[in-house]
């Protein structure tokens, strides 16, 4: 790993400038990913929807009106004053899709997060003392876990404790904060088996071995070394289980022990539509189904993308052509192995 | 094989163990005092504290959880809040039609993603190759609630008089009746799981197809439908058989939500209806009947991984598993 500043013509540069070539340089693996990401129809889908969905989430909520003012006639067909309808008590529901867009995605966003950092943390831990009693503990709780259908665990979950209401500290969590927490629960076995599986894989390679001979501190090992070869697998599942989330989310929420009404989201908006679907309301589905088709597919394309770019066999075309190092003039005159090893040091360090 | 059988059958009694654990929790954690809500309205404290003395609730958790435990092993699994009626007994009600609908939609799966599968194999790039990568990636974007409301939409409001879109008839009654009344629920059910096990059965058929004792096959003249049906086939399923004990989970699980689409009185139903009357003894009596079965699906598919493949026992034997 060499340091992203390594790149930066080092020496005294002014400020201004320098804070710009930081950014220009913390950048620039963005931009070379969002032109490989649009390389491909797969890729050029997948970044399209991931945009268009972000523009909802974030600038829908101030063009579109009040989600719960009932303003209009209910059940009108799209038209151009409501471009989805109204719904049966005459919401407006673009209004209703668009601020159920953002709570299904926060949802899903969260949880996965959570998720993906607390099931990389417990599984890299069981790794490092494989076979020891941490290990077995989780490995054995994660088939706990998995012995219960994701769409049976959520609801029960769910369901309990928007019931019964929890409090953290003075906080009292809404049901969207716990319909995050059950999926995320729910979620985080496959991030610790998979971590834990690709950690075991990792620890007993030759680098691994290294650093640690020369002494590396545990930290670095696990967070400098480890993490970011590990890393691959779990950011691919990660995109996978945000499209998992929002599948779950909005199931729970059509069985009505998910986000509650008056709250929208792509789930509670189906909950409406089944009412009405023997009065040939087909503008109540069509809309959030869409809405979940299209977040499923941008993340299960992006997954797929991620797992072609990341790929080790495929690194040379992410990164580039390989790096071209800085001459440095001390390099010429040190023997090679002590160079080499000057390096490990500090890759290390 | 029964070495492997004991070792599997070891393995999954403390993970039932856990999950009873977490069930009892569950149910001691909801909100509300059972014995409370079992008296009824206006009933007298001596009938309160006769009933909580009934149900353990004046013991300590671990003694709770003890003979809470105990009762269950023995098919007691409490009282429903509302109607009073053994838990069990609800629960024997209405599992038959909830693996009634998992089955049917298992046995779409198998009839439609299979040969689908194989064709894909056999025809790269053609038509049911294609229609393999669009099945999976709908079957992922869709789920099956929202097919089965657009069932329900195309036949109770388009075409109406057709097909049944509602209720359930048992296989036992009315087998005909029965099929029809679960066709559509099982298909919205099985939809995203075709695409899988077509892609499954497909990426196993190239595997195979590519070794060289189906090319020595060939070389000896055997006919080609033999060769696909009788070499080929046999070995490219040992994946989707795993496959499909996963699948059978998300079939149950699936089961709850759909059934509530079709109005189907099973596990489902009465997984919603118990939330609405705040009936935790149902509730948790429905995640441990569906956990129960999961984790039984998932040992007997492992078990007849082991009878198809020897290589599998083999390192049971070995003490590799």
């Amino acid at each position: 790993m060499i340091p992203a500043q390594s790149s930066l013509p080092s020496g005294p540069a002014a400020g201004p400038e320098r804070v710009l070539g930081r950014l220009r340089a913390a950048a620039a693996p963005v931009g070379r990913a969002a032109r490989l990401m649009t390389r491909r129809p797969a890729g050029i889908c997948a970044t399209v929807l991931v945009v268009l969905l972000a523009a909802v989430v974030l600038v829908g909520p101030w063009l579109a009106p009040d989600p719960n003012a009932q303003t209009a006639a209910p059940l009108t067909a799209p038209s151009g004053d409501h471009w989805m309808g109204t719904d049966n008590t005459g919401r407006d529901v673009l209004a209703r899709f668009v601020a159920g867009a953002r709570i299904s995605l926060l949802v899903a966003l969260v949880c996965t997060a959570a998720a993906t950092v607390v099931g990389t943390l417990i599984g890299m831990a069981a790794a490092l003392r494989a076979g020891g009693r941490f290990d077995i503990l989780t490995m054995r709780l994660t088939d706990v876990v998995m012995a219960f259908p994701l769409l049976v665990l959520v609801p029960v979950l769910s369901g309990v404790f928007t019931q019964k209401g929890i409090a953290v500290g003075p906080v009292e969590l809404d049901n969207v904060a716990i319909m995050a927490i059950a999926i995320g629960i729910a979620l985080t076995p496959v991030f610790v088996r998979l971590a834990r599986a690709s950690a075991l894989a990792e620890v007993r390679k030759d680098y691994m071995t290294a650093a640690r001979c020369l002494g590396a501190r545990r930290r670095d090992l696990v967070f400098g070394n480890l993490l970011p070869n590990i890393a691959t697998p779990i950011v691919v599942q990660a995109a996978f289980s945000v499209a998992v989330a929002i599948i779950v989310e909005a199931s729970v929420s059509f069985l009505g022990l998910g986000i509650q009404p008056p709250d929208a989201s792509w789930g509670t908006l189906l909950t409406d539509a089944r009412s009405q679907l023997l009065l040939g309301a087909w503008w109540l589905i069509l809309f959030p189904t869409l809405g979940i088709a299209a977040a499923v597919l941008a993340l299960t394309l992006l997954g797929d993308e991620l797992r072609d770019l990341l790929d080790p066999r495929m690194r040379r075309t992410f990164h580039g052509k390989p790096r071209r190092r800085a001459p440095q003039p001390e390099a010429a005159t040190e023997p090679a192995g002590r160079s080499a090893d000057g390096e490990l040091e500090e890759e290390i360090r | 094989m029964i070495r492997m059988t004991l070792l599997r059958l070891a393995q999954a009694v403390p993970v039932l163990f856990a999950v009873s654990l977490i069930a009892f929790a569950l149910l001691r954690t909801a909100p509300g005092d059972p014995a409370i809500t079992l008296a009824g309205v206006g009933a007298s404290q001596e009938q309160v504290d006769a009933i909580r003395h009934e149900l353990h609730l004046d013991r300590s958790l671990p003694e709770q959880y003890v003979l809470w435990l105990q009762e269950a092993l023995s098919g007691d699994l409490g009282d429903s809040y509302t109607t009073r009626q053994p838990v069990t007994e609800l629960l024997a009600d209405r599992f038959p039609a909830t693996v009634q609908l998992a089955l049917t939609a298992l046995v779409l799966v198998i009839v439609i993603a299979v040969p689908l599968g194989v064709l894909a194999a056999l025809r790269r790039g053609g038509a049911a190759d294609h229609l393999v990568r669009i099945l999976s990636l709908g079957g992922l974007a869709v789920p099956s609630f929202v097919l089965g409301m657009g069932f329900v939409l195309l036949f109770g409001w388009y075409v109406t008089g057709v097909w049944p879109y509602q209720g359930f008839v048992a296989y036992g009654t009315d087998p005909v009746e029965a099929f029809r009344h679960l066709l559509l629920p099982a298909l919205a059910l099985a939809f995203p799981q075709i695409g899988v096990v077509a892609r499954t059965t497909r990426s196993g058929m190239l595997d195979v197809l590519s070794q060289e004792y189906i090319t020595a096959a060939r070389a000896f003249g055997v006919p080609e439908r033999r060769v696909v049906a009788a070499d080929a086939l046999r070995n490219a399923l040992l994946p989707v058989v795993t496959q499909l004990g996963v699948v059978t989970g998300l079939l149950l699980g699936g089961s709850v939500i759909v059934e509530n689409v079709f109005g189907i009185n099973g596990m489902g139903s009465l997984l919603v209806a118990s939330f609405g009357e705040r009936n935790y003894s149902v509730t948790v009596g429905v995640m441990l009947v569906i956990a129960l079965v999961f984790v039984l699906v998932n040992l007997a598919v492992d078990l007849l991984y082991g009878a198809i493949d020897p290589r599998i026992r083999a390192g049971y034997r070995k003490g590799e598993a």
